[in-house]
């Protein structure tokens, strides 16, 4: 407790002083983070947007904002979500969902390395998965995942794309039926679930689920080089309390790293061991043509871990751990106990030596737990308050984030003792240094993802951005280079060179490669059909003009599309398109894409449309009217 | 050329002079679009880019007779990518283009369309255009090779007298839809 109090002894410090000057930082940080106008930046970082359910791009070191990339939130800016196009992939069998909580991004890797070809993230509130294609930074895919009460711990992909992992994090009755929630401990169940992807397209299917007994299953990891085939997830309330969690699930000493042996289950299935079970789930994808496709799932190949010995352990880890994370050598698996005094890092060579010769201390719902001491490697002690999440900066060091005392813990692998930390503003959660999870970090930066920043900026009413911090890692002593805002809450993030995407992002679409049904190749194609009371309108837009821009004949209660297609060739010509009082959004249009807005006119009169993305010195005669007769 | 013909071409004088003066002995490195800025800013054009433009066609373009082949997938292009902007005989977004080939050289047209916004910033004629138009004009993935067809479509209706609006290619605005009693 000493230390605790030690801690508040400092945070009245800070206080006293005041006008408080820069807080961190230090005299060349500037020259660090500048990136002289038109040089780019060194690495993409991708932060999830927590509750806003999007991705947002930065670049690092300059924390500048690039890019919002829409995942299960719907953007008017874009029309994301709002063009016909999109709609699909926002669709679960609850039905149209346009929102979530996004949290951790994962880039697609291969042989344990970034390969920039993908990203993917979870959607925590619906259970849902969705993959971005990092030539175009736009969603193309969303999966929802069925038997799940919860996508906390995800995705986590295996080494080579193999599968995208995703936990349950609340366990619920599975399937789901109505039942007392007193009887907790009877009838919740978890879930692990892995989803393939297509090596070649992205494309991802669920490909088995394992039933795992009722806690709550947090954050996860895949194994790599000697851990290759292995997932692991931390997991808490192994008490398996049902009201009051904040004092029920924090009783016991110790909770769980859940340990899958994903190459084990493959075989299983193969084998026919899988149970098919009803789960109706969709799958939406942006198919050839750039359309929108949803498709319903009605089962999927289940797997009960306590019928099948070997497929799953439980090693004991104190206490209400939340973070999950592998070195980059693959052998130790390090656990953050959010109420733990202390890292417990765990050997994964000692885990797998136990395992086989059964050293296990008993068993919790069918599944063995292995003894603590045959598979510790060791513990870093007194790290901190409210250890969470680490990653590795390829040098030998672990990083580990303190939520409670609001830090950076960097330690020796092997001696486990603390060499550095460094106070974050404030309530870091998780941490991320650019490959930090991968074989091969890139090392340089570490980027606190922080909940909090009071006073740390002008303020901005009740409610204050919340912010990353760049902090370089290449001296002994870590140093604050930076602190920026961030959009939603930037809960974990993940950064790759920019060389990697940079020269591979798409420009513009070849129109004569539009496979859109609607779209229209040139200018003299553009034509208006009725169809009873369904309108299809094929507009042309380019600089600066719609083609049609008079449109007559149009009645009220009828349903209108507007299909419209943006007949440029060249780099960063978008179009807008908007009508008055649609209830939707604008579109915006890329050059060559073809987007529809479906718009449903009330009453008569003649109704404006224009271009809303600023596009030329005539721009603003970019436009249009439809006559609506009654 | 893969173009069914041939077209010659040859360095002309006043070129290998701008190529010589411009880079130091015509050395394979090609001049930046920077180094070009920075050239026009201090008003340096050579007068052979005030005759031809400015950009990737830097030597005479020598024309055969117009090849109907060639005049048919020009018009086709036309249609596609330039009649979003022109029309052949009256202002659209951009200028009138039935007699742009005996108003310019065979070499500007290519210019311009391969390089619309050096053309447009750098050239005096280019900057006058855009400053009555009001703006650039597009880049629409048209290869060397189609601007020679354009050529030849574009030469093939010189001075053929003007056509009305429904007959100009790639007009093609809508009739209003039939009615919602209709159908
Ligand atoms: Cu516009």
């Amino acid at each position: 407790m000493g230390f605790v109090v030690s801690i508040i002894g400092i945070a009245a410090l800070f206080s006293g002083c005041s006008p408080k000057k820069e807080v961190g930082g230090f005299g060349d940080a500037a020259e660090k983070v500048y990136v002289a106008p038109g040089s780019y930046d060194e690495f993409y970082a991708f932060m999830s947007g927590g509750f806003s359910g999007q991705v947002s791009v930065y670049g690092l070191p300059s924390g500048r904002l690039f890019r919002v990339i829409p995942v299960f939130s719907v953007d008017p800016e874009k029309g994301y979500g709002y063009s016909e196009e999109t709609k699909p992939l926002l669709m679960t069998s609850h039905g149209f969902v346009p929102w979530d909580d996004a949290h951790h991004p994962q880039l697609s890797v291969t042989d344990g390395q970034s390969d920039g070809r993908w990203l993917f993230i979870n959607g925590n509130n619906t259970p849902r998965i969705a993959r971005m294609d990092l030539t175009t930074f736009e969603t193309v895919e969303t999966i929802e995942i069925p038997n799940s009460g919860g996508n906390h711990g995800s995705p986590f992909l295996t080494p080579n794309n193999e599968y995208v992992v995703a936990s349950t994090r609340f366990s619920v009755p599975i399937p789901q039926q109505d039942v007392s929630i007193s009887s907790f401990k009877e009838n919740f169940k978890g879930t692990i679930s892995f989803i393939s992807v297509d090596s070649v397209s992205g494309r991802m299917k669920i490909a088995f689920q394992i039933l795992v007994p009722g806690i709550n299953y947090d954050l996860s990891r895949s194994g790599k080089g000697p851990s290759h085939g292995w997932s692991f997830f931390s997991s808490y309330n192994s008490e398996q309390a049902n009201t009051q969690l904040e004092v029920n699930a924090s009783k016991n000493d110790k909770d769980f790293v859940a340990a899958i042996n994903w190459k084990l289950a493959e075989e299983l299935i193969a084998q026919g061991k899988g149970q098919d079970w009803t789960a109706s789930h969709y799958h939406n994808y942006m198919d050839d043509a750039d359309v929108g496709q949803s498709e319903v799932l009605n089962s999927v190949k289940v797997l009960v871990a306590k019928d099948h010995p070997g497929l799953m352990y439980y090693l004991p880890t104190p206490k209400s751990p939340h973070g999950c994370d592998i070195d980059p050598s693959g052998e130790y698996i390090v656990a953050g106990g959010k109420l733990a005094a202390l890292i417990p890092v765990h050997s994964f060579s000692k885990f797998k030596k136990a395992a086989e010769a059964s050293d296990f201390e008993g068993e919790f719902d069918g599944i063995p737990i292995v003894k603590y001491e045959s598979v510790i490697a060791g513990e870093v002690k007194d790290p901190g308050l409210g250890p969470l999440h680490t990653e590795f900066d390829g040098q030998g060091f672990g990083y580990t984030s303190m939520f409670l005392s609001s830090e950076i813990v960097k330690w020796k692998i092997g001696t486990w003792e603390v060499v550095d930390r460094i106070p974050t503003y404030y309530s870091i959660g998780h941490l991320m240094i650019p490959g930090g999870d991968t074989k091969q970090p890139y090392g340089k930066y570490v980027v606190a993802l922080n909940k909090i920043t009071k006073d740390r900026y002008l303020p901005t009413g009740p409610e204050l951005t919340q912010s990353a911090q760049l902090i370089d890692i290449t001296g002994d002593k870590m140093k604050l280079l930076l602190d920026f805002p961030t959009i939603g809450e930037p809960h974990y993030a993940q950064a790759l060179p920019a060389t990697m995407i940079k020269d591979r992002s798409v420009r513009w679409y070849p129109i004569a490669e539009n496979k859109n049904p609607f779209a229209i190749k040139a200018e003299n194609e553009s034509r208006i059909e009725r169809d009873g009371k369904t309108v299809h309108v094929y507009m042309s837009t380019i600089r600066t003009h719609f083609v049609p821009d008079n449109i007559e004949g149009i009645k009220v209660g009828d349903k209108v599309y507007f299909h419209v297609t943006n007949l440029e060739q060249d780099w960063d010509v978008p179009h807008g398109f908007s009508v008055m009082g649609a209830t939707t959004s604008e579109l915006l249009v890329m050059p060559g894409q073809t987007r529809t807005l479906l718009w449903e006119p009330k009453m008569a009169g003649v109704i404006p449309f224009y271009c809303t993305d600023f596009c030329s010195a005539l721009h603003q005669e970019m436009q249009g009217w439809i006559r609506v007769s009654s | 050329m893969n173009l069914g013909r041939t077209v010659s071409r040859m360095i002309s004088l006043a070129g290998l002079l701008a190529c010589g003066w411009l880079m130091g002995g015509c050395s394979s490195t090609p001049e930046t679009d920077a180094e070009r800025q920075a050239r026009w800013q201090q008003g340096n054009l050579t007068s052979w880019e005030i005759q031809h433009g400015i950009g990737p066609v830097v030597e005479d373009i020598q024309l055969a007779a117009v090849d109907n082949a060639l005049a048919e997938r020009g018009k086709a292009i036309f249609v596609q990518k330039c009649a979003t902007c022109h029309y052949l005989d009256m202002k659209k977004t951009g200028p009138p283009l039935r007699d742009v080939t005996k108003r310019r050289s065979a070499e500007y047209v290519m210019n311009q369309i391969l390089n619309p916004e050096q053309m447009g910033k750098m050239h005096p004629d280019g900057r006058q255009l855009v400053a009555q138009y009001a703006q650039f004009m597009t880049i629409q993935g048209i290869t060397r090779d189609n601007t020679l067809e354009l050529l030849d479509f574009l030469r093939s209706e010189a001075g053929n007298p003007p056509a009305p609006m429904e007959q100009q290619p790639g007009f093609g605005t809508p009739p209003p839809p039939p009615t919602a009693d209709a159908k």
